[in-house]
C-alpha cells in the first residue's frame, strides 16, 4: 500500500534488504503564514519487491501548489504500481515520459472537475498546479530516476561519495526552475539508469534542503578557474555537488538496522524541522533516504 | 534501546556553507553641472540613507550589492564597482560637465555582464539586477542604440530598468529610453532621501524573497509618472 505523506508526517517501509526512511515538513515561512506544506512525497513497494520513491515541490507562486505536488505524487505512484518495468535504458525513457504525461492528464481531470463549480473568470489552469517532480525506481538490479525541476536525486557510491544521479534544472535567477506543468518541460528533464550494485543508497530531496545539502561550488574550483583563464568561457557555471558531510551521516542513519522504523522517521522529521535547519532554510523540506548493501 | 545512536548520527550531519545569493543594484547617476548645489548634495545624502537603511537588515546587507557609474563631471566614471552594502562606503559626488548618458548606459550594461560572469564562475546564485538611472537633464551624446539594448535586456528579463527624472529633466527623451512597461518617474522636488529609502526597502524585500515569490515593491511616495 502506498503511503502519502504531507504536513510533518513520516513514513518508513522495508522492501527486501532495502531500508527506507522519509519525512516532509512545512517550512518556517509557510508556518508563519498559516500555509500548508507544499511538498509531498510517497514511498511504495510493489508486489514484485520494486521500490518506488516519489517527491514533489509545489511552486510558491502557484495558487494550488499543495494540490499540484500531491496530485503529481499520487498519479506517478499509481502509474508505477501497475506498469511493466523495462530492462533496457531506452525503454525507461519511454516509461518515464508516459508517467509524466499521466501526471499531467490526472491534473487536467482535476481541473475539469474543480472548474465545473467556478465562474469562468476564476477557473484554474495547469500553471496553478505547478510542481517539480522527482521519481526513482529501485528494482532488484537497476536504479532508474527522472528529475523535473530543482531539488536533487543523489546516490552514494561504495566509497561513500555522494553524487547527483540526475541533473537539477535551475533558471538564471535564484529559485527559478521548470515544472511538470511547464510547456516543453520534456526538453529539460533528466533521466538516468544505473546498475543497482554500483551504488549503496539513494536520496531524493526538494529544494528546501539545497542551502545545506548542496555545495554551490568549491574554492578549489574557483582557484582553478582564476589560474586557467581560457577555460572560463566553457566553464561558465561552477558545478554544484551534493555536500558529502551532509549525506554521509544521513545514509549511515538510514542504514542503521537496529532502530525502530517509526522512531527513525520521527527523528528525521524532527531534524528537518529543527531550529538549526530552519535558521538556514525557511522553505518546506522533504527527504527520502533509501539504503541497501552493495556488493 | 534507544534512539540515542540514531540521534548521534544526525548530530554528525554538517551543513554546506554557501555564499549568500546576491541582489545586484546598479546606480547610473547624473553628475553634470546642472546638478551642482542643492541637487548633488541631496543625492549624496540619499546614498548615505541607502547605506544606513540597508545596514539595519542583517540579511540584505550581505546580499545587496551596489555599483555606481557617474556621468557628467570628468565624463563617465566607475565610482564604485559591485560591493555588498556591508562594504559600501558612499562616495561624495561632485557636479560639472555635460551629460554623456548614452555612454553611461553602455558602460553599465558591460559592468552587469561582467558581474553575472563572476557570479556564474563562482557558483553564486543571484536575483535579477536592478538598474537605476537618475538624471536632471537630456543626453548630450548618442543614446538611441544603448536605449534599445536596455529595452531588449528588460524584455528578455536580463534586468529591471528604472528611470528617474529630476527637476528640469527631459522626460520625453527619458520615456524613449525607459521600457513601456516601466515609464520614467519624476522625482518630487529633491526627495532623494525618500527615493533611496524606497530603493533600500525594495531591495530588502527582494533579498528576503525566493522561489517564484511575487515581490510587491513599497508604494512610491517620492515621484510620479509624468510623461
Amino acid at each position: 500500500m502506498p503511503t502519502i505523506t504531507h504536513n510533518s508526517s513520516t513514513v518508513e517501509v522495508s522492501a527486501g534488504a532495502t531500508s527506507v526512511v522519509a519525512a516532509s515538513v512545512t517550512g518556517a515561512k509557510h508556518q508563519r503564514q498559516g500555509q500548508a506544506n507544499q511538498d509531498a512525497c510517497c514511498i511504495s513497494s510493489r508486489r514484485d519487491g520494486v521500490l518506488c520513491l516519489v517527491a514533489a515541490d509545489g511552486a510558491g507562486s502557484a495558487q494550488c501548489a499543495e494540490v499540484g505536488s500531491s496530485l503529481a505524487v499520487q498519479a506517478a505512484t499509481s502509474f508505477l504500481a501497475k506498469v511493466t518495468l523495462p530492462t533496457c535504458q531506452d525503454d525507461w525513457q519511454t516509461l518515464f515520459l508516459d508517467a509524466l504525461e499521466h501526471v499531467r492528464a490526472q491534473m487536467e481531470t482535476w481541473l475539469q472537475t474543480e472548474n465545473n463549480h467556478l465562474q469562468p473568470e476564476t477557473t484554474y489552469t495547469l500553471q496553478d498546479l505547478s510542481t517539480t517532480l522527482l521519481i526513482a525506481v529501485v528494482t532488484e538490479t537497476q536504479v532508474a530516476a527522472v528529475q523535473v525541476g530543482d531539488g536533487g536525486i543523489v546516490a552514494v557510491t561504495q566509497d561513500d561519495e555522494p553524487y547527483f544521479v540526475t541533473e537539477p534544472y535551475h533558471g538564471e535567477y535564484v529559485g527559478e526552475t521548470i515544472f511538470v506543468t511547464s510547456p516543453h518541460y520534456e526538453d529539460h528533464i533528466s533521466i538516468t539508469v544505473l546498475a543497482k550494485d554500483d551504488v549503496c543508497g539513494l536520496a531524493l530531496m526538494t529544494d528546501g534542503l539545497e542551502p545545506v545539502a548542496i555545495q554551490q561550488s568549491t574554492q578549489e574550483h574557483q582557484n582553478q578557474e582564476h589560474q586557467n583563464q581560457e577555460h572560463q568561457q566553457q566553464e561558465q557555471n561552477a558545478p554544484a555537488s551534493p555536500f558529502a558531510n551532509f549525506f554521509q551521516p544521513m545514509f549511515k542513519f538510514a542504514a542503521n538496522p537496529t532502530q525502530n522504523a517509526a522512531i527513525k522517521s520521527q527523528q528525521l522529521a524532527d531534524f528537518l524541522a529543527s531550529d538549526r535547519m530552519s535558521s538556514r532554510s525557511d522553505d518546506d523540506k522533504t527527504l527520502i533516504l533509501a539504503s541497501w548493501d552493495c556488493r | 534501546m534507544t534512539d540515542e545512536a540514531v540521534s548521534n548520527e544526525l548530530v554528525h550531519v554538517q551543513f554546506a556553507d554557501n555564499p549568500d545569493p546576491r541582489v545586484p543594484c546598479l546606480l547610473l547617476l547624473d553628475t553634470s553641472h546642472s546638478m551642482a548645489g542643492e541637487a548633488i548634495a541631496a543625492l549624496n545624502e540619499g546614498l548615505q540613507t541607502f547605506k544606513r537603511d540597508i545596514m539595519q537588515d542583517a540579511l540584505a546587507r550581505r546580499r545587496v550589492e551596489v555599483a555606481i557609474i557617474s556621468f557628467g563631471n570628468r565624463g563617465v566614471n566607475l565610482v564604485q564597482d559591485f560591493v555588498t552594502v556591508d562594504d559600501f562606503e558612499p562616495p561624495v559626488l561632485t557636479a560639472g560637465g555635460s551629460t554623456p548618458l548614452g555612454q553611461a548606459l553602455e558602460d553599465g550594461l558591460a559592468l552587469l555582464r561582467t558581474r553575472k560572469d563572476v557570479y556564474n564562475q563562482a557558483g553564486v546564485q543571484y536575483y535579477r539586477p536592478w538598474v537605476f538611472l537618475i538624471t536632471d537633464g537630456a543626453p548630450t551624446d548618442a543614446w538611441q542604440q544603448q536605449a534599445a539594448q536596455i529595452q531588449q535586456e528588460e524584455a528578455t528579463r536580463g534586468l529591471s530598468f528604472f528611470c528617474v527624472g529630476v527637476e528640469r529633466a527631459d522626460m520625453t527623451t527619458l520615456a524613449q529610453i525607459a521600457s513601456d512597461k516601466r515609464p520614467p518617474l519624476k522625482l518630487k522636488g529633491l526627495a532623494f532621501n525618500e527615493l533611496f529609502l524606497w530603493l533600500s526597502q525594495s531591495h530588502q524585500r527582494v533579498s528576503h524573497s525566493r522561489i517564484g515569490d511575487q515581490v510587491a515593491t513599497p508604494a512610491i511616495g517620492w515621484g510620479s509618472v509624468d510623461v
